[in-house]
């Protein structure tokens, strides 16, 4: 591992910098998904979980470059720093003042005019959004995982740090909810 | 279909493509910015300094050392000396003979 190393010259620093750059790109391209999947299923805003995703990658960086504290887990110390953004997100002027991220507009993100198709599949991942906020946090963690990065259920255990058993239940029980309240909503339309 | 459902749904929220790493200024990138501001403080120093140099040559290094006259030193600074007075100046400032009134004639 290179990070915590010191120099001793300047070719040993060039050669110890591409090599924590190497690093550091490697972690990027092997865990920024899931970090932004658990800043998006807090607040279920792509824009806001990648500025989380690359603050928190960021924040990596410098705390190699300060070398106060080796990181011997990297992929956990980016889950917690990303799980803290995002709650400070929720303390921030941003989110107090209501400004509406462009997703909360059924998902309808341009202003140019969409086939009617894709009209047709924005209202309704409109109302799949909608009914997902109403789940809990951690149900919102798992379909996330789940469904954004095809993760299976010993995968998501790990990074919950829960066991199998109650990521499947948990599963199956989420997914059970938005069939169901997607079937409601059918039904009052109908 | 519900698998199906929320499959596309999380994947269209994605970004796609997906961003590269964000780019920090490397060590090397540090190092040339840190000899960078060794230049510009030596410079700064070298300026502030001549300033201070010109400072001290203009108020106090361009009078008489201490061992001339100095202004302070009152009649000394004439070194015994005598002054005359310039003829034309004494020419200019004796004082008229008082003119005859053409009365008296």
């Amino acid at each position: 591992m290179p990070h915590g190393a010191k120099s001793t010259g300047p070719h040993s620093g060039a050669r110890l910098a591409l090599a924590r750059r190497a690093e550091f790109e490697a972690l990027y391209e092997q865990h920024s998904r899931e970090v932004w999947a658990l800043a998006y299923a807090r607040w279920m805003d792509s824009d806001l979980a990648m500025d989380v995703t690359q603050e928190a990658f960021l924040r990596l960086w410098k705390q190699w470059e300060g070398g106060d504290e080796i990181i011997q887990n990297p992929r956990a110390w980016l889950l917690r720093v990303a799980r803290n953004l995002a709650e400070d997100y929720a303390k921030s002027a941003f989110r107090r003042n209501g400004t509406q991220p462009p997703e909360l507009l059924n998902g309808v993100r341009s202003p140019q005019p969409l086939p009617s198709e894709m009209l047709e599949r924005e209202e309704q991942f409109g109302q799949l959004r909608a009914i997902l906020e109403e789940l809990s946090q951690p149900d919102r963690d798992v379909l996330t995982l789940r469904y954004a990065l095809d993760y299976d259920a010993n995968a998501i255990a790990e990074i919950m740090g829960v066991n199998v058993a109650a990521i499947h239940m948990r599963l199956s029980r989420a997914r059970q909810r938005v069939a169901e309240r997607l079937t409601e909503q059918d039904k009052r339309e109908g | 279909m519900i698998d199906e459902l929320l499959s596309d749904f999380y994947k269209s929220r994605m970004p796609r493509p997906w961003p590269a790493a964000p780019v920090m200024a490397s060590p090397a990138g540090n190092d040339a910015s840190r000899r960078a501001g060794n230049r510009a403080r030596f410079t700064l120093a070298a300026s502030v300094a001549l300033l201070v140099g010109l400072c001290w040559y203009f108020t106090n290094g361009s009078q008489p050392g201490p061992q001339g006259p100095t202004p302070q030193s009152g009649a000394g600074y004439l070194n015994e000396g005598s002054a005359t007075m310039p003829p034309e100046f004494k020419k200019h400032t004796a004082p008229e003979p008082p003119k005859k009134s053409p009365m008296l004639n």
